[in-house]
């Protein structure tokens, strides 16, 4: 039951996606297609982020966008939360909107003003590390991109959250296999990127990055032993849109009107 | 100068329990009272000031004070978009410690001279940089920049600096200390290179000369009140910095004086130039070997007054 929930919410984020971005003419489509379901699978299967996520006045859950180009999909997520009006959510990059093509710290629901990658997990690790000091037990979910991996800054992450024992931080990895140019295997060594968290003394797991019983499961057993946990998410660039998946055109492009029309139909809705 | 800072703000955090000390792996046995006291509020974050920066700006978000510490080069010329993004973008209260200011580490080679990072840092918006001349101001402007709650560059010494003041000074963010009253021409300078002028002041004095000295421990918000005065009323104007004639204190000020249209004031600038410093050995030669030191600077203005 619960997976065809998550799989029909994220149907709409996707619809709401591609119908914000086709509208504006912005980028990243295809960056925000591959995180939508484990955006999905975190918002929205109540497991571990409930209410209030990134209440700034009495921070408990946080939530990161560390790949904050994929500002379009969070969005779209926080407005099916409540985070933002839908009024709010058509202003996306016009004038006089904190609705930039990244998330701004402004918006009601984003706590970092996210959109320079290699910042996200530095930043949970602060907020964590705060928790640690407090001795409170909060959950701090954050999702990055493989080609954020090319970082310096994600390593030292890394590498300070297991050395200096901070818990609770849950990190995924979108890997859709590419980057701003090229394919990220071609660029750095990025692989094997399960075994690199691994060595930095993560708890890992590598799965499908689209499949809702994976994720949930995952998400789950972080919930029992909330050590730091990289989930490597092999997922598909243009996720959901058959001539999108895996062309790194639309990285930067945005659909026209027969594209867009096209891609909706794809995933089961009407102009 | 160091030894006051984490004397001051062991003291300090007694009362703050929300002051937390990041280190980038620097300060052996410096910090031995602090850790003992305070054990869950100091973190050595190791030789990885990028995160460390970030680090303080997720402490700041959970309502903590952090305070990030390490050599003034690597805390600023290595996180210098984390500290525009993660710090200064959402205004937050993280005190950035660069110690080993301007030539203070003058024989550890030019990769430890932090000689730009008042240049670097000057145009990133929300963030206050604050420069003490000698340990009792940076006792005083510390309590001060913990009570801004504004993001804060605090770029202080190494150890064994001369004393200017007797006492501990009253400061205020923002409003320039005088050092010394004279008249005609006026020093503005900033950190500890100030002591330089202050003793060259008292061989003047001998010589009839008798200029005041301001300390402009902060660089931003400049005392923009007081450089109005100081243009009224004195003719020749000289800025003193141990930092490149670029971005610095007189860049800050000659911005302030073209901005306003002002023609009336003679100007000496003294600084290191536009250079990388070599083959300097200890602080006293950089100085001399960059017209710096005392009795240069003596001479230097006794020149300048004839113009």
């Amino acid at each position: 039951m619960q997976i065809n929930r998550l799989k029909k919410i994220s149907d709409k984020v996707r619809y709401e996606t591609i119908k914000l971005i086709h509208k504006t003419k912005t980028a990243h489509l295809g960056s925000c297609l591959s995180c939508i379901d484990i955006l999905v699978a975190n918002y929205f299967s109540n497991i571990i982020l409930r209410s209030n996520v990134n209440f700034k006045s009495k921070l408990k859950d946080t939530f990161v966008l560390s790949k904050g180009h994929a500002a379009p999909a969070l969005y779209v997520v926080l407005q099916m939360k409540g985070y933002i009006s839908k009024k709010m959510l058509n202003t996306y990059s016009k004038p006089n909107s904190y609705l930039e093509e990244h998330p701004n710290i402004k918006i009601n629901g984003v706590l970092v003003s996210s959109g320079s990658l290699g910042h996200g997990l530095s930043y949970v690790a602060g907020v964590a590390l705060g928790d640690q000091i407090n001795k409170k037990n909060n959950y701090h979910v954050l999702v990055m991109s493989d080609g954020e991996c090319n970082e310096g800054s994600t390593w030292e992450a890394a590498m300070f959250i297991t050395g200096k024992k901070i818990n609770n931080i849950l990190a995924f990895i979108d890997c859709n296999k590419w980057q701003a140019t090229e394919k990220t295997s071609d660029i750095m060594n990025l692989d094997p990127m399960k075994q690199k968290w691994q060595a930095f003394g993560w708890k890992t797991y590598e799965i499908d990055g689209h499949n809702f019983s994976s994720l949930i499961n995952v998400i789950k057993k972080f919930k029992k032993n909330p050590k730091p946990t990289a989930v490597i998410c092999r997922t598909i660039k243009g996720k959901g849109v058959s001539f999108m998946e895996n062309d790194n055109l639309w990285h930067y492009r945005s659909p026209d009107k027969k594209e867009y029309l096209k891609a909706i139909k794809e995933i089961g809705f009407k102009k | 100068m160091r030894n006051a800072f984490v004397e001051e703000i062991t003291k300090i955090s007694k009362k703050n329990k929300k002051i937390v000390i990041l280190v980038g792996d620097i300060g052996y046995k410096l910090y031995d009272d602090f850790k003992i006291a305070y054990p869950k509020r100091f973190y050595n974050c190791g030789v990885a000031e990028a995160n460390m920066t970030t680090v303080a700006a997720g402490l700041a978000l959970k309502g903590f004070k952090p305070i990030t510490y390490t050599i003034a080069t690597f805390n600023v010329y290595k996180t210098v978009e984390q500290i525009k993004v993660d710090v200064a973008y959402p205004n937050l209260p993280v005190i950035i410690v660069g110690v080993g200011a301007g030539l203070s580490y003058s024989g550890l080679g030019s990769t430890h001279h932090a000689t730009e990072d008042i240049g670097v840092l000057r145009s990133i918006p929300n963030l206050n940089i604050v420069v003490p001349a000698d340990p009792s101001e940076l006792r005083s402007l510390l309590k001060e920049i913990i009570k801004s709650k504004k993001p804060t560059y605090l770029r202080i010494g190494k150890r064994g600096e001369k004393y200017i003041y007797k006492n501990i000074p009253n400061t205020k963010i923002g409003k320039a200390n005088y050092l010394v009253r004279g008249k005609k021409i006026c020093i503005i300078g900033c950190g500890n290179i100030l002591v330089n002028a202050f003793y060259a002041i008292k061989k003047l004095n001998k010589k009839n000369i008798f200029p005041s000295l301001v300390s402009m421990h902060t660089i931003k918000p400049l005392d923009t009140k007081l450089l109005k005065k100081i243009f009224k009323s004195y003719t020749h104007i000289v800025v003193l910095e141990e930092h490149s004639e670029i971005g610095g204190l007189a860049g800050a000020v000659s911005e302030f004086y073209t901005d306003n249209n002002y023609k009336n004031n003679n100007f000496l600038k003294m600084n290191i130039g536009n250079k990388f410093v070599l083959k300097t050995g200890h602080q006293n030669h950089a100085f001399q070997k960059l017209n710096l030191n005392e009795k240069q600077i003596m001479n230097r203005i006794e020149r300048f007054i004839k113009k």
